[in-house]
């Protein structure tokens, strides 16, 4: 139902449900949910009299309790923006706070800027996947096999050569298309963790211990093979997931406008999707960048109090220095040399490896098309995993 | 009903502008190379050709008017506009530098990052990687000595900054100079500072700084993250423990900021 109705609920102020007396309130919430997600702007009204105060309030009549709300409501932002303006007067002339939040905008432009390429390609490729890859045939690929399913998912993984975040719009092109959960997050896992050049360079920063390279190899493999058997054995269904926004706003309904025929109307199609896809992870990597910004800002001098600790302390931190700081992927192995002095081999493995896996920058992502509690259920699953397994390879290294 | 156009369509059109000329300013103006590592300028290029393809597209859109669209999306994508006006580029400041470990066997092949001297570079780093065979790894660099003093260029700062730590003794008692950071380490004696350069291996977000041991009864004039010409002697200390390179009888120079402030890691 909510498929056809889309494209009007996007242009209407309100919607009205009239004969809901039969709902229950279960169902009134969830539609009232549905048509949030579709356009939060639109207004769900149940009533069957046409002169619904409610109603008459949507046409300019406004009720007293909406006008005092509203009231506070503006009050409250014109004392942030006052707030803001303080900030920002203090910022521009102290010298010292001034090149602080320099030194923050250089790290949060460089990280949106080295995305960007990468955000380009993933949005084409999503859309691609989207619109000419049919959907049985990647279901094929994927139901049939099982556990061999999970290893080509993540080897398409592995020899995906992109950075992290452009993996991000291809995920959610994959969800939006059923493809099984598990093995999506398999492809995930793989792409993010273990990628051709993040070999190169891990030879490059560990040239003494080329070992390294492998190991982070197959643990990113094992890790993401095995996370994504977990997820097949709990049975979670990709719809379960997917955040409700994403079920309506399918690329293939807002296309549907325009044909897809010749080559100008495909290539017109492929455009205009990217750019969807583009603004879409564009607004949560902006958020991103920006909360890693501010956390590089303040962990380093943080991090130097929890020096020469046990290795399960360096484990902990390790993982939480992965979360915090997105690094790509591709850079990480050189940070994570820069840690060898203070802390062990292992601890700094799971931040080479869990880092890209693990980025809250690409959890923010993410989180544009999967729900929160799932994005926690599997950010446990992975640690958990890679606690075991790192545990078994520090009894060999 | 209350617009006649589409804001969805004018508020896009108006970030991808603003994204965009951003871009290109960086891009043509160099400041580029202070958010990320040269080897992304290519692929810039190509995001600003296709985000002004978006644009072109969006603008048949703008009369197809749309009621009621949400704009607050739209809101945090003009944070990177309002900090790339409010705040521009610098170097680094604030940032830590550190030894290298010497227990690491590190061996970096820097490749050329500007274009006007890629051959000569790429002439360089051949000649280089003949000589790591031989078991001086110092003499790669004896080709740069101008009277008597060997002066390390930032194309080349990286390779022979590592070749320093792993191979220490080959590098004793020659006479080096080169374009370097100050920073302070807080348990160094009085007259011990770090020499260093900032490296960028992908973005701001990880550049990393790494410095040689100095002495110098100058150390009291200098304040961290000043640029100084560093002419000094390789010798051997003990510092926690562990053999490190230093530099002794030290010449400090005041020198002008580099267009580019970092040493840029290349790998592949």
């Amino acid at each position: 139902m909510t498929g056809k109705v889309q494209p009007k609920i996007v242009n209407s102020d309100a919607v009205i449900i009239n004969r809901y007396a039969e709902l229950t309130n279960g169902e009134r919430k969830k539609i009232e949910g549905d048509v949030r997600d579709i356009n939060p702007k639109t207004k769900v009204i149940f009533t069957d009299n046409a002169k619904n105060d409610k109603l008459l309030n949507l046409f300019g009549i406004e009720n007293k309790k909406e006008t005092l709300i509203n009231g506070i409501k503006l009050n409250l932002k014109v004392f942030l923006g006052f707030l803001l303006c303080i900030g920002l007067v203090v910022i521009f002339l102290v010298p010292s706070a001034y090149t602080v939040v320099q030194s923050f905008s250089v790290v949060f432009l460089g990280i949106l800027m080295q995305a960007i390429p990468f955000l380009l390609i993933g949005s084409f490729l999503s859309v691609v996947i989207q619109l000419y890859v049919p959907s049985g045939w990647i279901l094929s690929r994927f139901s049939k096999g099982g556990f061999l399913s999970f290893l080509a998912a993540a080897f398409a993984g592995l020899f995906l050569p992109m950075c992290d975040c452009g993996t991000v719009p291809v995920v959610a092109g994959l969800l939006r298309k059923n493809t099984p959960l598990p093995q999506v997050i398999t492809f995930w896992l793989a792409s993010s963790a273990v990628n051709p050049l993040v070999i190169v360079s891990m030879l490059y920063a560990f040239p003494d211990q080329p070992m390294l390279a492998l190991v982070r190899f197959i643990s990113g493999v094992l890790i993401a093979v095995f996370v994504g058997l977990l997820l097949q054995a709990f049975k979670i269904k990709t719809q379960y997931i997917l955040k409700s926004t994403n079920r309506y706003v399918k690329i293939g309904s807002d296309i549907g406008e325009q044909s897809i025929e010749g080559v100008k109307g495909n290539c017109k199609a492929v455009l205009h999707g990217a750019r969807k896809e583009f603004f879409r992870v564009m607004e949560y990597i902006t958020i991103g960048a920006f909360i890693s910004a501010l956390l590089q800002a303040i962990l380093p001098q943080a991090a130097q109090s929890f020096l020469n600790k046990t290795i399960i302390v360096q484990f902990i931190i390790m993982i939480l220095a992965a979360m915090l700081m997105s690094t790509c992927s591709t850079s990480n192995a050189f940070i994570g040399r820069s840690f060898s002095k203070q802390f062990s081999t292992i601890p700094i493995l799971s931040f080479v490896i869990l880092g890209p896996m693990l980025d809250l920058q690409n959890l923010i992502m993410l989180s544009g098309t999967l729900k929160k509690w799932f994005l926690l259920l599997m950010t446990g699953m992975v640690i958990i995993t890679s606690l075991i397994m790192l545990g078994i390879l520090s009894i060999f290294i | 009903m209350k617009r006649n156009k589409n804001m969805d369509a004018v508020m896009q059109i108006i970030v991808l502008i603003f994204i965009s000329i951003f871009l290109l300013w960086a891009l043509c103006s160099g400041k580029v190379n202070y958010y990320v590592h040269p080897r992304f300028k290519i692929g810039l290029w190509i995001s600003v050709l296709i985000l002004i393809a978006f644009i072109l597209s969006l603008v048949p859109k703008v009369k197809k008017a749309r009621h009621n669209s949400n704009l607050k999306h739209y809101v945090i994508l003009f944070l990177p506009v309002f900090f790339a006006l409010a705040f521009p580029a610098t170097g680094v400041s604030g940032k830590s530098m550190d030894l290298s470990d010497s227990t690491q066997n590190l061996t970096l092949d820097i490749e050329s990052n500007s274009q006007q001297n890629q051959t000569e570079l790429s002439e360089q780093s051949e000649d280089m990687k003949e000589n790591t065979d031989t078991t001086d790894s110092s003499l790669a660099y004896d080709q740069y000595e101008e009277d008597g003093v060997i002066k390390i260029k930032e194309a080349v700062f990286s390779n022979w900054y590592f070749d320093v730590y792993v191979n220490t003794d080959d590098f004793i008692g020659k006479r080096y100079q080169y374009l370097a950071q100050v920073y302070s380490v807080e348990d160094f004696t009085e007259n011990q500072f770090l020499a260093g350069r900032y490296f960028m291996v992908c973005c701001a977000a990880d550049v990393a700084g790494y410095g040689i041991l100095c002495e110098s009864d100058e150390r009291s004039t200098l304040i961290d993250d000043e640029w100084i010409m560093v002419t000094g002697t390789i010798e051997t200390t003990k510092y926690h423990g562990e053999t490190v390179p230093i530099l002794t009888d030290v010449i400090i120079d005041k020198s002008e900021a580099p267009e580019d402030p970092y040493i840029y890691y290349s790998y592949y």
